[in-house]
C-alpha cells in the first residue's frame, strides 16, 4: 500500500456494445479525503464504482486503490474497502448478525465490539431476518456490513437512501470520525445537503464524462450569486447590465435582482454611483450550483 | 392496462415456450426416426403384452415403433415440459410478483385484483394452448417425414390431452401462490403432485385392489383413456377442466382475501406450513435448519439444505417401498418379460424387470433418482453465480477479499456435497428397500449405483454452474443442466437401439451413468471416473468464463 492518493483513475472508459456509459474519467482522490460524487441518474457514477471495484471491467483506462491496480490486486484492495452497492440487496433469509458474520468469516474475522458499537449506533437489531426489515432497517445492516472492518477506504453508492433524519446523521458523524482517522470516503449520493455537509471535494460526471472537480468552497465562490438593489429611486437595467460579472439584471421599481459570478467590487462601484439604500445578498446555494451542472447546456460554457 | 398484463405475460414466456417446444419436438423427431426401423419388429410381438403394463406405458394395441415412442413422448415428456411451463406462469401471476416485491406498483394502477389474475390466467392459457398446437405439429411433421404408419393413432387427441392436464397444474401453481403469496409453495407442491400423480397414476393400476385409487390422481385424467389411440376422452378432459375453472376460481378468492407481501424474505413451503405453526415449528427448524454461514460451501449447502432433505427423504422412501412392491407385481413382471424379445428389451433399457435389480434400475434408478438429484443439483448450479447476480447479492460477496474461483470453487463443492448427500440417501433407502422386500441385490452393487447416480448429479449441477458463469443468467444456467440432462436421456434411450446410432450414446451422461447396470453388473469405475472428471472440467471452464465477464447488476 502506498502513500499517495487513495484512489486514482486514468482515461477510464466503459462501453456497453455501443452504449458509452463512462469516457475518459480521470479523478485522484486523496488520503484522509471525504469525496462526494454527483451526477443524474444514468451519468456513470455507479459504473465507475464498479469498476474500481473490479466487479466489471473497463473498456480502456485504469483505476488503483493504494497504488494497487484494481483488476490484478482485486484480492489485495479488497481487505482494505468497504462497499454499500446502490441498489443494495442481501440474503433475505439471514439474520443481519448471520450475513455480517458470513462477510466476517470471509474476511478472516472482525472485531465484534465494533459491529455492536455500529449496530448500537445507526439503532440496527441484528437478530432479526433481513427479508423482514423495511428498507431504511436494511440500509443499516449494509452500512454495518461496509464500516465493520475498519477499511481505509469506503466506497458508498447512495448510502444514506431510506434512512430517517436521525440516523444520517449518526451515519454522517461516523463518515467525519473515519476521515479523521485518515480513511478515505468515496461517496455517491443524491442527499446534496450531505454531500454539502460532508464532503471535502465533489466531482460531478454527467453523460459518462466529468464535468468538474473541485472543493466545496471553490465551488461557492464560483457560483452565481444572487444580489438584490434597494435605490431610492427608479433605476434602469442599463446601468447594471454592462458591469463585469453580471449575468442578468431584472428590475422592479426601485429594486434591482442580480445575478452575479466573482468579485462584488465592481457591481458596488457601479452601485454607488445612484442612491442605494439597501443590498441583500443570499449566499449561494450548493443545489443551485449541481443543478447547473446537471442540466447546463454544455461542459465548456457550464465549467467555464 | 389488462391487455398490457395479458400481453406481457406472453411476451415473457415466448422464450421459454420456444424452447419447450423445440426441445419436445426435437426429442420426437430424434425418437420416432430411430424407431421407425424397428416398426414391424415391434408390431410382431407388442400384441402379447400384458395389459396393463401396455396401458402404464401408453403403448397402442396394435404398438408400432413410432406409437411406442409417441406414447412416450407425448404421454411423458410433453406433460412434463408443458406442465412445467404452465406451473411456471401459474406461480409467478401472483406470488411472483409478490417475490419480486412488484405487485404493489402493478396494483396501484386502477385495476382489481381478480382483473389482473384473470389476465394472467389467460395468459398461460394461450401460451399452453401455442404450445400445445406446436408440439401436435412437430409431432405430425415428424411421423411425416420419416413415413411412418401411425394409423390408429390420435397425435391432435393426446395434444389436447397435454393441454388440459398442463392447463390443470398450472391453475394449481396460481391457486398456491394466490392464497400464499409464496413462489416456492406453489411451484414445489405443483411439480410435486405432477410428478407423484404419473408416478401414482401408472403403478397404481397394475396393483389388484387399487385400480381405483389412481382416479384421484390428475394424470389418471390425462392419459388412462389412452387418447393417443382411442381420441378424445371428453368425460376426463370435462375433470382437468372443471378442476382447473374451480383452482382458477378459488385463486380469485385467495389473491382477494389475504395482505398482498411487499418482497423480503420469501420462506419456504416449510416456513409457510410448519415452521410458523407452534406444534410443529420445531421439527420445521430441525429440516430446514439454523442457517449455516461458515464459508461460501457450507453456506450454499445451507441454503437448500431445505429442498436436499426433501428431495433425499422422497428418494429414500421411494426406494424403500420398491421392496415390497416387487413381490406384490413379481407375477406380472415374470410373464412381461418372458414374452419379451431381446430386441424390444432393448427399447426399454435391456433390464430384465423380473429380477430384483432389474425392478429398481428400470423403476427407481433409470428416472426418479438422477431426476431428483439432478433437479436439486440443477438448481444449485443456476443459483450459485447467476442466481447470486439476478438477486445482485454478488456485488457484496466479490468485494470481500476473495478471489472469483474461490467463489466458483466452493459453490462447486456445495454441489459435489449436496450429490453425495442425495447419493447416499439413494444408497440407504435401495439398501432398505431390497432388505425390506427379503431381495438379494449386492449391498456392494447399491453403491456402485448410488455412486454413479452421486456423480451422475455433479454432473449435471456443474453444467448448469457453468451455463451461470459463462451468462450470468439463472434461467438460462438452468436450462442448461436440464437440457442437457433431457438430451441425454433420450440419446441414451434411443441411440443404442439403431446399430448405426449406438456408439453415439457414449455421448450422453446416462450413458455413463446407466449403460452398466452397476445394481446388476457392480460400479464402473471408468464411468464414474468420465462424469466426475467432466464435472471437474465444467467447473474448471466455469472458473474461466467467470473470471473473464463483467458481473450483472
Amino acid at each position: 500500500m502506498s502513500n499517495g492518493p487513495a484512489i486514482v483513475t486514468r482515461g477510464l472508459t466503459k462501453y456497453y456494445g455501443q452504449v458509452r456509459a463512462l469516457e475518459d474519467l480521470n479523478l485522484e482522490i486523496a488520503q484522509g479525503e471525504i469525496f462526494g460524487f454527483l451526477g443524474p441518474n444514468g451519468a456513470g457514477k455507479t459504473t465507475t464504482m464498479r469498476t474500481i471495484l473490479d466487479l466489471i471491467r473497463p473498456t480502456s483506462g485504469t483505476a488503483t486503490i493504494m497504488g494497487l491496480d484494481s483488476h490484478e490486486d482485486a484480492v489485495e484492495i479488497r481487505q482494505h474497502i468497504g462497499y454499500v452497492p446502490g441498489d443494495l440487496a442481501m440474503y433475505p433469509r439471514l439474520t443481519g448478525r448471520e450475513l455480517l458474520t458470513y462477510f466476517a468469516n470471509l474476511r478472516g474475522g472482525v472485531d465484534w465490539s465494533v459491529v455492536d458499537d455500529f449496530a448500537s449506533r445507526l439503532d440496527s437489531d441484528l437478530s432479526r431476518k433481513i427479508g423482514n426489515l423495511s428498507s431504511g432497517n436494511r440500509q443499516k445492516v449494509g452500512l454495518i456490513q461496509a464500516f465493520m472492518n475498519k477499511p481505509d477506504i469506503l466506497i458508498l453508492d447512495e448510502p444514506s437512501s431510506g434512512l430517517d433524519p436521525l440516523v444520517q446523521q449518526e451515519f454522517q458523524a461516523m463518515l467525519r470520525e473515519l476521515a479523521a482517522e485518515g480513511r478515505t470516503v468515496f461517496l455517491s449520493s443524491h442527499t446534496l445537503s450531505e454531500v454539502e455537509r460532508v464532503a471535502d471535494r465533489v466531482a460531478i460526471i454527467r453523460e459518462g464524462r466529468l464535468a468538474v472537480v473541485d472543493t466545496m468552497e471553490s465551488l461557492k465562490e464560483k457560483a452565481i450569486r444572487k444580489v438584490t438593489l434597494h435605490f431610492a429611486g427608479p433605476i434602469s437595467e442599463s446601468v447594471l447590465a454592462g458591469v463585469p460579472g453580471v449575468k442578468s439584471v431584472s428590475v422592479k421599481g426601485t429594486a434591482a435582482t442580480v445575478s452575479f459570478e466573482g468579485a462584488m467590487s465592481s457591481l458596488l462601484r457601479a452601485a454607488t454611483d445612484h442612491d442605494v439604500i439597501n443590498l441583500t445578498s443570499s449566499e449561494a446555494d450548493l443545489e443551485e450550483i449541481f443543478l447547473a451542472y446537471y442540466r447546463g447546456p454544455g461542459m465548456s460554457e457550464v465549467v467555464g | 392496462m389488462l391487455a398490457t398484463i395479458y400481453s406481457k405475460t406472453v411476451k415473457e414466456r415466448i422464450f421459454g415456450l420456444l424452447i419447450s417446444v423445440v426441445s419436445v419436438s426435437a426429442m420426437v423427431a430424434l425418437a420416432v426416426w430411430v424407431y421407425s426401423d424397428l416398426d414391424q419388429v415391434i408390431a410382431e410381438f407388442a400384441a402379447s403384452f400384458p395389459e396393463a403394463y401396455l396401458s402404464a406405458m401408453g403403448i397402442s394395441v396394435d404398438g408400432t415403433g413410432t406409437s411406442i415412442v409417441l406414447g412416450e413422448m407425448l404421454n411423458l415428456i410433453a406433460p412434463m415440459v408443458l406442465g412445467g411451463l404452465a406451473i411456471s406462469i401459474g406461480t409467478s401471476a401472483i406470488a411472483g410478483e409478490e417475490r419480486d416485491n412488484t405487485i404493489g406498483l402493478l396494483l396501484s394502477n386502477p385495476k382489481s385484483r381478480t382483473t389482473v389474475l384473470l389476465a394472467k390466467m389467460r395468459a398461460m392459457v394461450a401460451v399452453v394452448a401455442v404450445g400445445s398446437l406446436l408440439i401436435w405439429l412437430g409431432a405430425a411433421a415428424s411421423v411425416a417425414l420419416v413415413g411412418s404408419n401411425t394409423i390408429g393413432l390420435s397425435i391432435g387427441a393426446m395434444s389436447v390431452h397435454v393441454f388440459a392436464i398442463s392447463l390443470f397444474f398450472g391453475s394449481l401453481a396460481l391457486f398456491i401462490g394466490s392464497w400464499t403469496g409464496n413462489s416456492g409453495a406453489a411451484s414445489g407442491a405443483s411439480a410435486g403432485l405432477l410428478i407423484f400423480s404419473f408416478l401414482a397414476a401408472g403403478f397404481l393400476p397394475l396393483i389388484q385392489g387399487w385400480e381405483n385409487v389412481a382416479k384421484v390422481f390428475p394424470w389418471y385424467y390425462f392419459n388412462s383413456s389412452q387418447p393417443l389411440q382411442n381420441g378424445l376422452k371428453p368425460g376426463h378432459l370435462a375433470v382437468l377442466g372443471g378442476v382447473s375453472a374451480l383452482l382458477i376460481g378459488g385463486a380469485v378468492v385467495g389473491v382477494n382475501r389475504r395482505d398482498l407481501r411487499s418482497g423480503g424474505v420469501e420462506g419456504n413451503l416449510l416456513d409457510r406450513l410448519l415452521r410458523n405453526h407452534p406444534r410443529v415449528a420445531a421439527y420445521a427448524e430441525k429440516i430446514t435448519g439454523k442457517a449455516q454461514v461458515a464459508n461460501i460451501a457450507i453456506k450454499t449447502l445451507s441454503d437448500h439444505q431445505g429442498g436436499g432433505t426433501i428431495a433425499a427423504a422422497a428418494i429414500f422412501y421411494t426406494a424403500l417401498i420398491m421392496g415390497p412392491f416387487f413381490n406384490a407385481l413379481k407375477g406380472v413382471l415374470s410373464d412381461l418379460m418372458s414374452v419379451m424379445p431381446e430386441g424390444l428389451l432393448a427399447i426399454v433399457g435391456s433390464v430384465d424387470m423380473s429380477t430384483p435389480a432389474g425392478w429398481f434400475h428400470g423403476e427407481l434408478f433409470s428416472m426418479v433418482v438422477p431426476g431428483a438429484i439432478g433437479a436439486i443439483t440443477i438448481m444449485m448450479g443456476a443459483r450459485a453465480l447467476a442466481g447470486e447476480e439476478r438477486t445482485q447479492t454478488m456485488d457484496l460477496l466479490l468485494v470481500n477479499p476473495i478471489k472469483r474461483s474461490r467463489v466458483v470453487v466452493e459453490k462447486s463443492v456445495a454441489i459435489l456435497g449436496m450429490a453425495f448427500l442425495l447419493g447416499f440417501a439413494t444408497f440407504a433407502g435401495t439398501a432398505a428397500g431390497s432388505l425390506l422386500g427379503g431381495l438379494d441385490i449386492s449391498m456392494l452393487n447399491i453403491a456402485g449405483a448410488s455412486g454413479q447416480a452421486f456423480a451422475f448429479g455433479f454432473f449435471l449441477g456443474a453444467m448448469a454452474l457453468l451455463g451461470g458463469a459463462m451468462t450470468g443468467n439463472a434461467k438460462a444456467a438452468a436450462y442448461v443442466g436440464i437440457g442437457v440432462g433431457l438430451v441425454g436421456f433420450v440419446i441414451a434411450s434411443y441411440f443404442p437401439v439403431s446399430a448405426n446410432l449406438a456408439e453415439w450414446a457414449r455421448v450422453s451422461p446416462f450413458y455413463y451413468y446407466a449403460q452398466n447396470q452397476p445394481l446388476s453388473n457392480g460400479i464402473s469405475w471408468t464411468n464414474l471416473g468420465v462424469l466426475l472428471a467432466a464435472g471437474v472440467l465444467a467447473v474448471a471452464a466455469s472458473v474461466l468464463f467467470f473470471d473473464r465477464r463483467d458481473i450483472r447488476n
